[in-house]
């Protein structure tokens, strides 16, 4: 696969074109070479901008890129959760895997909880997948593995910060860890780090910090689910690492491809 | 929620005309009737700190329409009924049902745990007994989005029963909403949301407030409240009846009976309601106020 078949599989995804059943399987493969070669601990290098959950709203992607800049003029890392939810997580998720295999030093995509084939058959990826291929092949996404319910993985991909403790807290659905202050606190200090920046819990503002700032969560889906009336964030950071946050909106409805319902009236009992 | 023309353009005014209604922002005016939808967005961090504050916890479902709500008013009698997030969420803060276990708790017991491990026990389904709220309001220009708990209406055990028939004919729809009061995604173990529908027509308006669980591997909880409003020959004298009706069955237990057991085939309550066995329902009647 060439840079020119590649640049021309990024301009149509850029306008939410699907591409053929065999176009996606080579792009699988060739990103499967590059992931593979990644290691678990990714160090990636400022200057880079920072982005959350997209959760195939690719329309407000489009709007993340437009405030962020392009790639590969700028340098992404991507926090995860690239699918489910949304109505456009196949061209989402592929523009993004393009943009790996096509600049692998300018983009970092990380695993999010729903990139695994049990979230993806509840939320919408799996059955989206369906409608558009007819069958489903997600194996590219699986980092060697689908997720456990046990170790270092499962627990990377399901804590979340919590207000009400100090320590360690077990979440009341009886799986799952939360963390407080204190042990952000010592993690940072342990690994010698300013601050955590994760993605994964919406928050209204695009962006939240916790912890006296140890912590700050990055939220890159605007109006979530299409109804949350939420703004996203994108953390840019430059080559010094100053931060700067940028807030947007979701795109505008002429923009994308579905049009605004009002709901129709329904003979409900 | 943004409108477009597309789908539905509302009732024609013919419609509206023949039914002596009158079309009002986010609602409609009907015999006697003001009845109102309202949707804003999620809380904000200081919106949630006030909803914090009067619920007296942290947890909060990860989605609160905090402003939305759906209302009913009688100006003759002063009846008011209004279904709203913050009442809705008092009502789960005082049921405090135990926390349910997600499949992966088994396994999760025998892991290695921090030694000050705090185990969190809050309700985090949300569940909640709410089936509105209601008062008897003096001036039709009071707009509160919660009302008090102590409320003046009664609401008294009937043998009558809300009229499916009526309510199956293909009247002319004089407005119709549906308004999601919260919703939460479990972490991504399922969901669990509380919505109002409300549809109103020439001869009556029914409402359905419907809260739906579903623990993924586990359960499915279903309580839905219906309210009907027959508009009779007295318009002073509205007759209105309420029915809850609560449904619950485990994974377990379905897949007992040979229906599937994964959680891909129940994405929508309308469509699985009656698998699930009864739980408890009643109907009762508004008692109009002196």
């Amino acid at each position: 696969m060439g840079t020119s078949d590649l640049d021309r599989q990024i301009e149509q995804l850029k306008r939410c074109e699907p591409l053929t059943e065999a176009e996606v399987k080579a792009l699988c493969l060739k990103a499967m070479e590059i992931l593979v070669e990644e290691s678990n601990v990714q160090r990636v290098d400022a200057p880079v901008t920072i982005c959350g959950d997209i959760h195939g709203q690719f329309y407000d992607m489009k709007e993340l890129f437009k405030v962020g800049g392009d790639c590969p003029k700028t340098n992404y890392l991507f926090l995860g959760d690239f699918v489910d939810r949304g109505f456009y997580s196949v061209e989402t998720f592929l523009l993004l895997l393009a943009l790996k295999v096509r600049y692998p030093d300018r983009i970092t995509l990380i695993r999010g909880n729903h990139e695994s084939r049990q979230i993806t058959q509840v939320y919408g990826f799996y059955d989206e997948c369906l409608r558009k291929y007819g069958s489903v092949n997600i194996r590219v996404i699986d980092r060697k593995q689908e997720v456990p319910h046990d170790g270092a993985m499962c627990d990377l991909l399901w804590s979340d910060p919590e207000d009400a403790v100090d320590g360690w807290g077990l979440s009341p659905r009886g799986a799952g860890f939360l963390f407080g202050g204190n042990v952000v606190s010592s993690f940072n200090h342990t690994n010698n780090i300013d601050y955590i920046c994760r993605a994964h819990q919406l928050v209204m503002e695009g962006f939240k910090w916790m912890f006296n700032n140890k912590i700050v969560t990055v939220w890159s889906a605007p109006n979530y689910c299409y109804r949350c009336g939420n703004v996203a964030a994108i953390l840019e950071l430059d080559e010094n690492l100053n931060k700067q946050f940028r807030v947007f909106e979701a795109a505008p409805h002429e923009s994308r491809g579905v049009p605004a319902k009002r709901p129709a009236p329904d003979y409900f009992l | 929620m943004a409108k477009a023309a597309e789908a539905w353009d509302g009732p024609t005014a013919a419609e509206l005309k023949a039914a002596g209604a009158e079309a009002i922002p986010g609602g409609v005016r009907v015999k006697g009737w003001v009845i109102q939808t309202h949707k804003g967005p999620i809380l904000n961090s200081a919106s949630l700190q006030l909803f914090e504050d009067k619920l007296q916890t942290t947890h909060l479902p990860e989605m609160v329409f905090g402003e939305s709500f759906l209302s009913l008013q009688h100006a003759q009698t002063g009846i008011r009924l209004n279904f709203n997030p913050l009442d809705a969420l008092k009502a789960w803060k005082q049921e405090a049902l135990p926390p349910v276990e997600v499949p992966a708790a088994a396994k999760w017991k025998f892991r290695s745990k921090p030694s000050d491990q705090v185990i969190l026990d809050y309700d985090y389904t949300f569940t909640t007994p709410y089936c509105g709220s209601d008062a008897v309001v003096q001036s039709t220009e009071t707009m509160q989005t919660s009302l008090d708990e102590s409320s003046n209406l009664c609401w008294e055990d009937t043998e009558d029963r809300i009229d499916l028939v009526a309510l199956s004919a293909k009247e002319p729809i004089l407005f119709y909403d549906e308004v999601i009061l919260y919703e939460d995604e479990l972490a991504d173990n399922g969901i669990s949301f509380l919505t109002a529908r409300v549809r109103v027509m020439p001869t009556a308006w029914f409402l359905l407030l419907r809260f739906w669980l579903r623990v993924d591997g586990v359960l499915m909880r279903l309580r839905d409240t219906r309210v009907y409003c027959c508009f009779g020959s007295d318009e002073a004298k509205p007759v209105v009846l309420r029915e809850c009706c609560w449904r619950e069955a485990t994974f377990a237990s379905l897949s007992a009976k040979g229906y599937p057991s994964d959680s891909a085939a129940y994405g929508d309550p309308n469509l699985i309601a009656h698998k699930l066995p009864l739980v408890m329902q009643k109907t009762q009647k508004l008692k109009l106020p002196n």
